[in-house]
C-alpha cells in the first residue's frame, strides 16, 4: 500500500501559476503540496523568453486582471526578496503590409484607452527605437511600451524559496495518476509517489490540463501547440533596445507539408548579450516536449532575414515546450462547477503576468469560497466559448490568413 | 530529398569501426561518422596527415585490421564532420542524424543509428582547478603526442588509475620534468587480489601498463598512492601546487601539506560518457555509481530503449576499447537480424560467441572502476569561492544558495544559477553538480537526476540552417 499524505492543498504544476499559487497559499497559512510530473519549470514556464506582456491581452474581459497582474511587478522583487531580474522593456512588431496594420487597429483603439499603451510607428520612425532594423520593406510597426521581461526561472525559484519557508511540500518527478472522489467531492489524487488528500486540488497544469480532466470525464477546451526557442552565443556586435517581433509569417517544410513548421518571429536579447530567437509554431495537439528538426532551420531562417548580422552568431541550444490556447483566448480560471474542491487555473495567454494575480485569486476562491478582486466569472472553465477576434492558432497552409498577436 | 542507408554510426574508434566492418560482412550499408579529421577515437588517434613521422606504435598496428576494414565500398566515411542532433521523422519512420560539416549531406536517415561517441576526462574541482595550466591527462596525451606541444617545463600528476600513468609516460618521454604522480587510491595491491579473476587473461594490458612504469622508473618519477593535488595558486596561471596525504575517505590529511612550484598540473580521475545524444533522445537512463552519471538502459544487444537507437563502448559505459569492439559486433549483428539480413540461428550462434568474451571483458572493467573509484572525501575539495560551472562561472556558493531555495535536481540548480547552461552544456559539471546536491541534501546522488540536452549537442552558426535550407518560403 502507498502511503497516505494529508495537505489543505494540492496544487498540480510547479510552472509559473503553479508556483505562484503555491506561494500565495502557503503565505496564507495553508498546509500545501505541489506536484510536478518532472522538475520545476519543466513545461512551457521553463520554455518561454520571461515576458512580462501585456500588449497581446484578450480584450473583451482580460484587461483588468492583465493590468493588476502587471501592476504586481512594481514591488514584486522586494516582496519577494530576491532579484527575478525584472526590467521594463519595449515591444516592436514589424508589419510588412496594410492589411496586418488594419488587424491591429482594434487593439490600437482600445489599450491605449484602458492604459496600456499601444500605438502605430511608421517606417520613419522605427529607426529611432531600434536602429538595427532596416525598414525599407516595412509598412511600419506597433509598439508597445508597457511591457517588461524577467528570468521565469527566477520568478518560480523566488515563489518556492518563500513558500518553502512556509513548509510547502514539493514533489518533484511525482505523476497525478487518478483523482478520488468522495459523495460528489474531490478529496484528493493518487500519485506516483503516494495518495495524497485535501480540500482542495487546484490544476495549473496548462497542456496538461485536457488530459488530466479526461479521468475525471472533463474535456475542457484547452488546445496545445508546440513552441520552439533558440538562444545564441553572447553578442556584443549587436545591441537590441526592445522585444522585436514580426507580423509575418514563414512556412518552411523538409519533408512535404506534414512537418511544416510556421514561423513568426520573436526576437530579444538577455542583459548578458545572448540572443533569444524566434518562435516556430506546429500545430496540431501536442504534449511532446521534444524539438523537430525543422525548428532550428525555420527559427534561423526568419531570424537572419531581418537581422542579417546574426548569421555569424553561433546557436547554442533550441528547444520547444507545448503551449495552449483557448478558442476565445481567456483563462480557465476558476471552481470546476459540478465538483466541488477542484479549481483550475490555466491556459493564461501570458502566464508570466498573470501569475502573480492568479495565486490571488485561488487563494480568495479558498480561503472565502469567491473571489472579490477581480469579476472572473468570463473564465469559468465550463463557459461555452466563442472564437474570439484574434485566435491564438496557426494554420498549416500556404496564405497565412490568420493572424497571431503579438 | 534526404538520404537514407541501412545504419549510422556516429563515431569512428574501435567501437564504431568495429561495428562498420561487421555490418558491412552481413551485407548492411553503412554511413560512419566522426569529428575529428581521421578515424581511430581517442585510443587509436592517428597523427594529422601533416605530420612525416613514422607511425609505428603497436597500438596502431593492432588497428591495422580495423582501418582496412573500413576502406570497403559498403562503408561511407564521412569525417571531419559533427552530428549535432538525432530526430525521430515520423513520415519515414526513421531516425534523422542532423550532421555539419564540408561535403556532406544535412541529414541523413536509417532505420538505425549506433551510438559510439566514447568518454571524456573527468574533473573534480579543487581551488584553483580552472587557472590555465591545469590540463586533464587525456588532453596532456593529445598535446604531447598529436600536436607535437609541450603543455608546460615542470608537471605534477594527479587523479585515478592506469590513464594517468600513460600520461606521464609520454610527458617524461617528451622531456618534461614531472614532480611525481599522485594515485588518490591506497592499498591497490590488497584490493587488487580480490580481482584475481577479473585480471586473468589480461595479459596483454598488464604489459602495457609495465612499459608506463619502466618509463617512469627510468626518469625517477615518485608514484605516491594515497595522495592528491588539493589546491593550486598562480596568477593568471600555475605557478604553484599544493599536494597531501589523503585519508581513507579521501580527505586530506591535516599537516601532510606540501607545496612546489610549477607550472602544469595533469588531472585524471577516470572518464565520464558522452550521453548526449540518449539524454536528447530521451532513452530511459540508469544511475552509475562508477562513472558518477545516468547511463542509457540498455538489452544483450546494446539497444538502448528507444528501438533502433544503440549504444556502444565508452558512451553507454567505461569498459575500454576491446569492449567497445565486441559490443559494437553485437549490435551490428542486431540491426542486420532486425532487417531481416541473417537467420535467428546465425544470429543467435555468433552472438552467443562474443557474450562469452564481453562478460570475460566486464570482468575486468569492473575491477578498474573499484580500484581506481574517486574517494568521497575528494569531492569537498572545492571551497565556496570555487568556480564549479567554468562556461557561465558559477562558484560553489552560488550552487549552494540554490541548493537552500529547495533545488531538488541538478536541472532546479541549472536553471536557478545557469550552471551547465554554457557553452558546453554541462559537460564537466553536471556529475560535480549532483555530487553537491548529494552531500548538501544528503541523499543518493541519483535522485537528482541528470541535466537535459537541447540540440544541438555542438554550437553551430547559424549560417549553417539558413545556407542548408531547402524549401523555404519567403
Amino acid at each position: 500500500m502507498k502511503p497516505v499524505q494529508t495537505f489543505d492543498v494540492i496544487v498540480v504544476g510547479a510552472g509559473v501559476v503553479g508556483c505562484s499559487i503555491a506561494y500565495h497559499l502557503t503565505k496564507a497559512c495553508f498546509k500545501v503540496a505541489l506536484i510536478e510530473r518532472k522538475h520545476v519549470g519543466s513545461g512551457a514556464s521553463g520554455a518561454n523568453f520571461g515576458m512580462v506582456q501585456s500588449n497581446d491581452v484578450e480584450l473583451k474581459h482580460s484587461i483588468p486582471m492583465v493590468l493588476k497582474g502587471y501592476k504586481r511587478f512594481d514591488t514584486l522583487e522586494e516582496e519577494l526578496g530576491m532579484s527575478i531580474e525584472f526590467r521594463r522593456i519595449a515591444s516592436l512588431r514589424l508589419l510588412s503590409t496594410e492589411a496586418q496594420w488594419n488587424n491591429s487597429k482594434e487593439r490600437a483603439d482600445i489599450l491605449p484607452g484602458a492604459g496600456i499603451p499601444y500605438e502605430y510607428v511608421p517606417p520613419a520612425k522605427i529607426q529611432e527605437i531600434e536602429p538595427t532594423v532596416d525598414p525599407k520593406n516595412l509598412f511600419g510597426a506597433t509598439y508597445a511600451s508597457f511591457q517588461g521581461q524577467a528570468n521565469p526561472f527566477l520568478l518560480m525559484w523566488a515563489f518556492l524559496r518563500n513558500s518553502n519557508r512556509q513548509n510547502l511540500a514539493l514533489f518533484s518527478h511525482t505523476e497525478v495518476t487518478g483523482f478520488l472522489i468522495e459523495s460528489g467531492r474531490l478529496i484528493g489524487v493518487e500519485t506516483t509517489r503516494s495518495t495524497m488528500h485535501a480540500n482542495f486540488v487546484v490544476l495549473a497544469t496548462a497542456a496538461w490540463t485536457r488530459s488530466l480532466g479526461q479521468k475525471l470525464g472533463y474535456d475542457w477546451n484547452i488546445h496545445t501547440f508546440r513552441a520552439s526557442a533558440m538562444v545564441t552565443e553572447r553578442f556584443s556586435d549587436l545591441k537590441i533596445n526592445t522585444i522585436v517581433t514580426s507580423a509575418d509569417h514563414i512556412e518552411t517544410e523538409i519533408n512535404g507539408p506534414e512537418d511544416a513548421e510556421l514561423t513568426v518571429m520573436a526576437l530579444t536579447q538577455t542583459p548578458e548579450g545572448n540572443f533569444l530567437i524566434a518562435q516556430a509554431d506546429r500545430p496540431g495537439e501536442v504534449l511532446d516536449g521534444k524539438i523537430s528538426h525543422v525548428a532550428p532551420q525555420a527559427m534561423s531562417s526568419i531570424a537572419t532575414r531581418f537581422f542579417p548580422v546574426l548569421r555569424n552568431a553561433k546557436l547554442l541550444r533550441a528547444w520547444t515546450a507545448p503551449t495552449t490556447y483557448t478558442e476565445d483566448g481567456m483563462p480557465l480560471l476558476g471552481p470546476v462547477k459540478d465538483l466541488p474542491g477542484l479549481i483550475l487555473a490555466a491556459s493564461f495567454r501570458s502566464a508570466i503576468v498573470n501569475s502573480p494575480i492568479a495565486g490571488e485569486i485561488v487563494t480568495q476562491l479558498i480561503q472565502q469560497g469567491h473571489c472579490d478582486l477581480l469579476d472572473i466569472s468570463s473564465f469559468a472553465p465550463e463557459r461555452k466559448m466563442e472564437a474570439a477576434d484574434t485566435v491564438y492558432r496557426v494554420k498549416s497552409e500556404k496564405s497565412p490568413q490568420e493572424e497571431t498577436p503579438d | 530529398m534526404i538520404e537514407k542507408t541501412d545504419l549510422i554510426i556516429i563515431g569512428a574508434g574501435p567501437g564504431g569501426m568495429q561495428a562498420a566492418v561487421s555490418a558491412a560482412q552481413i551485407g548492411l550499408q553503412v554511413v560512419l561518422i566522426d569529428g575529428n579529421p581521421l578515424p581511430g577515437g581517442q585510443y587509436y588517434k592517428q597523427l594529422p596527415l601533416q605530420f612525416s613521422v613514422n607511425q609505428n606504435s603497436c597500438l596502431l598496428k593492432e588497428a591495422a585490421s580495423l582501418f582496412d576494414g573500413i576502406q570497403q565500398p559498403s562503408i561511407r566515411l564521412l569525417t571531419n564532420k559533427l552530428v549535432w542532433g538525432i530526430f525521430y521523422n515520423p513520415k519515414t519512420k526513421l531516425w534523422q542524424a542532423t550532421l555539419q560539416g564540408d561535403n556532406c549531406p544535412p541529414r541523413l536517415e536509417a532505420p538505425a543509428i549506433i551510438i559510439a561517441t566514447g568518454a571524456y576526462d573527468r574533473s573534480i574541482p579543487f581551488p584553483g582547478w580552472d587557472l590555465p595550466g591545469v590540463i586533464t591527462a587525456g588532453a596532456a596525451q593529445v598535446l604531447v603526442k598529436y600536436q607535437g606541444i609541450l603543455p608546460g617545463k615542470r608537471a605534477i600528476l594527479s587523479g585515478t588509475g592506469p590513464l594517468q600513468l600513460a600520461a606521464a609516460a609520454n610527458l617524461v618521454d617528451a622531456g618534461v620534468e614531472v614532480l611525481g604522480v599522485l594515485e588518490c587510491n591506497q592499498g591497490l595491491i590488497q584490493k587488487g587480489f580480490l580481482h584475481l579473476t577479473g585480471i586473468l587473461g589480461q595479459w596483454s594490458r598488464m604489459k602495457e601498463g609495465f612499459q608506463y612504469a619502466k618509463s617512469l622508473l627510468r626518469a625517477r618519477v615518485p608514484y605516491k598512492t594515497g595522495w592528491s593535488v588539493i589546491r593550486v595558486d598562480g596568477e593568471g596561471k600555475v605557478e604553484e601546487v599544493t599536494i597531501a596525504q589523503l585519508d581513507k575517505e579521501g580527505n586530506p590529511i591535516p599537516g601532510t601539506e606540501r607545496s612546489n612550484s610549477l607550472d602544469t598540473v595533469v588531472v585524471g580521475y577516470g572518464l565520464t560518457p558522452s550521453t548526449e545524444f540518449f539524454r536528447l533522445l530521451d532513452c530511459e537512463m540508469i544511475y552509475s555509481k562508477p562513472e558518477g552519471v545516468f547511463l542509457p538502459k540498455r538489452d544483450p544487444f546494446f539497444q538502448t530503449s528507444l528501438p533502433g537507437i544503440y549504444a556502444i563502448g565508452d558512451c553507454a559505459k567505461i569498459g575500454g576499447a576491446k569492449l567497445a569492439m565486441l559490443e559494437g559486433e553485437v549490435a551490428a549483428a542486431h540491426v542486420a537480424y532486425q532487417s531481416n539480413r541473417t537467420t535467428k540461428d546465425k544470429f543467435d550462434q555468433m552472438t552467443a560467441k562474443i557474450h562469452q568474451a564481453i562478460k570475460r571483458e566486464n570482468r575486468f572493467s569492473k575491477m578498474l572502476a573499484e580500484l581506481f573509484a574517486i574517494p568521497h572525501g575528494l569531492f569537498s575539495l572545492a571551497k565556496p569561492e570555487t568556480i564549479i560551472c567554468r562556461c557561465e562561472q558559477i562558484s560553489l556558493a552560488e550552487i549552494r544558495t540554490a541548493i537552500s531555495y529547495g533545488a531538488q535536481t541538478v536541472t532546479d540548480i541549472k536553471n536557478i544559477t545557469r550552471s551547465g547552461m554554457g557553452f558546453c552544456q554541462g559537460r564537466t559539471c553536471a556529475s560535480i553538480l549532483s555530487q553537491i546536491l548529494a552531500s548538501q541534501r544528503n541523499c543518493p546522488p541519483a535522485e537528482g537526476y541528470y541535466l537535459n540536452i537541447r540540440p544541438p549537442i555542438h554550437a553551430v552558426p547559424i549560417e549553417y540552417f539558413t545556407e542548408s535550407s531547402n524549401g523555404v518560403q519567403g
